[in-house]
Formats: structure tokens, sequence, C-alpha cells
């Protein structure tokens, strides 16, 4: 049985050109004729089927270009197109990305169109950037916030006036440290020997020590002039030049009191109300460590035993090379004592009264006179 | 999401939208708008939207108020026509400047979904949460997108030589 040859306006000039190249069967030679004549289609022969100018001449070398495979991939097929796509996607196996490299080093020409694919993954552009943020961000509501806010700056102002009321009384000073702690100070490569409770020498007739009777005697450091204001039971030290002192020069006029059964007699006269300070320093919350010079006191009924974390192997106990930084950690533990006594008292206050209030306030006779508010227990008023 | 998580998402993606607006729209005063407008309304909806998907949200957002400005904008004044780019022959691109001229050249949705894939890092589904389009929508505007640039970008023989 013959084969039916569908010969088509599609497909009859493959079959001319199997003619050309003679290896066209009888059969669909004798089809193809058939379907010349029908179709009105003229057989012009081989001659006329390429024709070349002078601009479609193509140079030496670069006739590769005209290779089967070359002229195929000219413009890869959607497929192919695809197959690029996933491989820039990230979409294939392992096995397909194989293929594709194998693919891509033997077709020049599809390599060139994966690397322009290649090229279309955008980088953003760093240099833009919204020039506006903070018109964008939003801040909390005052209105909600506003007590807690005024609260916050009252309790600021407060603590702070009432450290500085205070260090103003419990600021340290070396001169009470010597004599409290009948301790060895060094001044000028001199040791001078501090006596407890001693008010080391008579005041004259004007009411004035001597510094240099003082010193002359070896019994005290070197408060350049003291003064009695009464001639019963208090000194001033004027000039506080005492020794260590550098640290604390706020402390330029300070009090100590001192007690005599006997009027004007200051040289037997003993000082009190330094024992009452010494035992509280032990019971004070402590700020263990001094800043950035990293000493530590390690523990709060010891303060004198106190180590530098930096250096462990100078760590010392009592030692007089150490006073300043005792004195500091007292200073501190003072001032602990201050804020963390404070804060523990408007606390409670708080705890009791509520964080805000507002109330009128009202005379002897019941008679209203004005307004009180009460934030975190500091309480303002209107009244006279 | 919180007030602090808010200007966190403010901090964190707000130089990204703005880009993918400047590129999308290729006008930075719109871009700033629509940047402004986009935060606005994660605003109102600050309470509901978690902070790990703030940035979803965001884009889900800016392009919705990014394809209401177009269409807004086509109405008016035949927006497009006036976007054309100039002739890619005219001008003697690098690589940089025949990958801005495509993109310009791209419609609209092919132009978003390349950026947000390429800008924004994206998956598809995450594009298509984004979009409203579908996955293979997503893929297929990919798809198209690239090719339409590569096109642009083999034309220049300097860049892609034969």
């Amino acid at each position: 049985m013959v084969k039916k040859i569908d010969i088509t306006l599609d497909n009859y000039e493959a079959f001319l050109l199997e003619r050309y190249e003679g290896i066209i069967t009888p059969e669909r030679d004798q089809a193809l004729t058939k379907f010349l004549e029908s179709h009105g289609k003229e057989d012009m022969g081989d001659s006329r089927l390429f024709y070349f100018d002078s601009d479609d001449i193509v140079p030496e070398g670069s006739k590769d270009r005209l290779s089967i495979e070359s002229l195929k991939h000219n413009a890869p097929s959607e497929a192919e197109e695809k197959m690029l796509f996933d491989a820039i996607e990230d979409n294939l196996t392992a096995d397909d990305y194989e293929k594709l490299n194998k693919w891509l080093n033997e077709d020049k020409i599809l390599n060139r169109h994966y690397n322009a694919f290649a090229a279309t993954r955008l980088d953003p552009d760093d240099r833009l950037s919204f020039p506006d943020k903070a018109g964008l961000k939003k801040t909390v509501a005052v209105r909600r916030f506003l007590y807690l806010a005024v609260a916050a700056c009252m309790t600021g102002i407060l603590l702070t006036f009432g450290i500085n009321l205070f260090n103003k009384g419990t600021a340290p000073n070396t001169h009470e440290m010597a004599f409290n702690q009948d301790e060895m100070l060094q001044k000028d490569g001199s040791i001078v020997k501090m006596q407890q409770h001693q008010i080391p020498a008579a005041a004259d007739k004007d009411g004035l020590i001597n510094i240099t009777n003082l010193k002359n005697s070896k019994e005290a450091g070197s408060p350049e002039e003291v003064a009695v204001s009464s001639s019963e039971s208090k000194i001033i030290v004027k000039n506080n030049d005492l020794p260590e002192s550098g640290n604390h020069k706020e402390t330029e006029n300070f009090e100590r009191i001192y007690k005599s059964d006997k009027a004007g007699d200051i040289g037997n006269m003993a000082l009190v109300d330094l024992e009452r300070d010494q035992k509280s320093i032990d019971q004070l919350p402590r700020i263990p460590v001094l800043g950035s010079s990293g000493v530590v006191s390690l523990n709060p009924s010891k303060p004198d035993d106190i180590i530098f974390s930096n250096y462990p192997e100078i760590s010392e106990s009592s030692n007089i090379v150490f006073q300043g930084l005792k004195e500091r950690i007292r200073y501190l533990d003072r001032k602990s004592n201050a804020i963390y006594g404070f804060v523990e008292t408007q606390r409670e206050i708080v705890k009791k009264e509520g964080l805000f209030d507002v109330a009128g306030t009202y005379n002897d006779k019941g008679h209203f006179d004005g307004l009180a508010i009460r934030i975190a227990g500091f309480e303002i008023t209107t009244n006279k | 999401m919180t007030i602090h998580e808010y200007n966190a998402t403010v901090d964190q993606h707000a130089d990204n939208l703005y880009r993918f607006f400047v590129k999308n729209i290729g006008d930075r005063d719109t871009a700033r708008d629509l940047v402004q407008e986009s935060f606005a309304k994660m605003w109102i909806k600050v309470r509901d939207v978690e902070y790990d998907k703030a940035k979803n949200y965001l884009f889900t957002v800016g392009y919705r108020t990014m394809i209401d400005h177009i269409r807004s904008k086509k109405r008016r004044d035949d927006y497009l026509s006036k976007q054309e780019p100039d002739p890619y022959e005219d001008r003697d691109y690098d690589l940089k400047g025949a990958l801005e001229y495509g993109l310009n050249k791209l419609p609209e949705s092919q132009k978003t979904v390349i950026l947000l894939r390429d800008y924004e890092g994206y998956s598809y589904e995450e594009i298509e949460q984004i979009t409203g389009m579908s996955a293979s929508q997503v893929k297929v505007y990919l798809f198209r997108a690239r090719k339409a640039m590569k096109e642009i970008l083999l034309k220049n023989k300097s860049l892609f030589p034969i």
C-alpha cells in the first residue's frame, strides 16, 4: 500500500529542497509535480533559489555563524528562554543546571542570551533614601503620660535638692577620718599622728587656736586656723586645708560639735556625734564599684576592705595607702543611702496616698482656701 | 505592633518603599507622598498589624496606594504617555542606563513584580499576597519583564557582543 504524501503550501519547499539535493523518492517527486501544477507554482530550479549580493557575503572567519547549530539558536525558542529564566530565578534542579552549563559551553549565542538574562537582575539603588523619616515617626501621646512626666520631673528636682542638702552635711573630710580612726595620714612625706577625741590646744584670748603651736606640738595635722565660735561647744574649722583634702574642696568650712562640762575649757572638750556617723556607715546600702576606677568594696560591714578589680594582686585591707579610696567609698555610701532612703520614703507615701491627687484645702475655721496638688508624695498648694 | 515597633518599621522599610515607588512612578515627590500615605494607612491599623509582618503589610498597602494613584493620574492627564522614555537608539547606554530604560518600558504590573522580586527579595508567594495576582501570573509577568529587558540589553552590542 502506497503511503499518502501530504504536500501543502507550508511544506512544499522542503520537498523542493529534497529534489535539488537529489534525495527525493520517486513517489514524493511525483506528488510534488502534481502539487506544483495544481497550485500554479513553478519549479524554477536550484539556480534561482539563492541569490547573494555583495552585502550578504559573510566575512572571512565568520562563517561559523552560519553553522546549523548557530542558526538554530539565533533566536532561542520559548522553551529555551524559559529554561534560562529558571536558571536566573534559581528554579532549576542540580541536574538541570549541569545540562544547562554544558549546553551554554557549546552554544555561544545561547550563552549570550543567558548573560543578558542574568543582567536583568536589578540591584537596589542605595543612594535613594527617604528624606523625612523623622516625620513618619510617632511619639507617645502627651496626655496619656502627662501626669507621669510631671511626677518624674518633680521627683528629679526634689531628689537633686535632697541629695545636695544631704551632701552639704555629710561630705567626707579627712580631718574627721583622722580623728575618728586614729589613722596615720601622710602629707608632704611626713607622718603625723592624729589623736582621737582630743582638742589639741587651747584657744588664745581672742578665741583663736594657733596652728603653728599645733604643728610644733606634733599633735595635729594641718588646719591653718581654728576659731572658737562659742566658748562653750562649737568649733568651726575655717580653712579646711587638711591632709588629703584635695578631693573635697566643697567642705571648706565645717563644724564639729564638742562638749565640755566647763564653759570655755576647750582643751578638755570631747568630740561628739562621730560615733553616730561611724555606725551608720556600716549599715548603709553599698555602691560597690567606683566608676571606672575599678575599686570595689566587697564587704558592707568592712568598708576598709577594698580591692582593685583590675589589679587584685595589690588588694589591701586597712592600708593607709588607700585611705583616700576608702574615704571615697564612704562618701558614695552616704550618697547612696540618701537616694535609697529618699526614694523609699516617697514610695511609701505614693503607696499610701496614690501617685496623683487633687484636693481642696481648708483653714482653721473650716473655710475653703485653695487647692493642693500632690504628685508622687510632693504637695503644692495655692493657699496662703 | 507597639509605637516603638512602628517607629522601627519606619527606620527599616521607609527607604525600601521609597525606592520601590521612585522606580515605579519615576517621580520622587510623588514617591514621597505615597510613602507618607502608606505609613499613615499602616498607623491606622497599627494595633492589628504584627511587627514581623509589618513589611509585607506596608508593601501591600503601598502597592494598592500606588495603583490607585496611577489610575487616577491616567484618567487626568494620560500619565503613561508623559512617562514614555526616549527611544533607546538615541542614547548610548551603559548597563545601568539600559536597565533603567528597560524598566521604564515595562508595563506597570511587570515593573512592580520585578522590583518586588529583585529589590526586596520577595518570593512568588509573597508577591502574590502583596499584589493580589495569582502565583502563575506573577511568574509569567516576571518572565516577560526579564525577557523584554534582555532584548533591550542585547540590542546594545557593546554590552553583549556577538
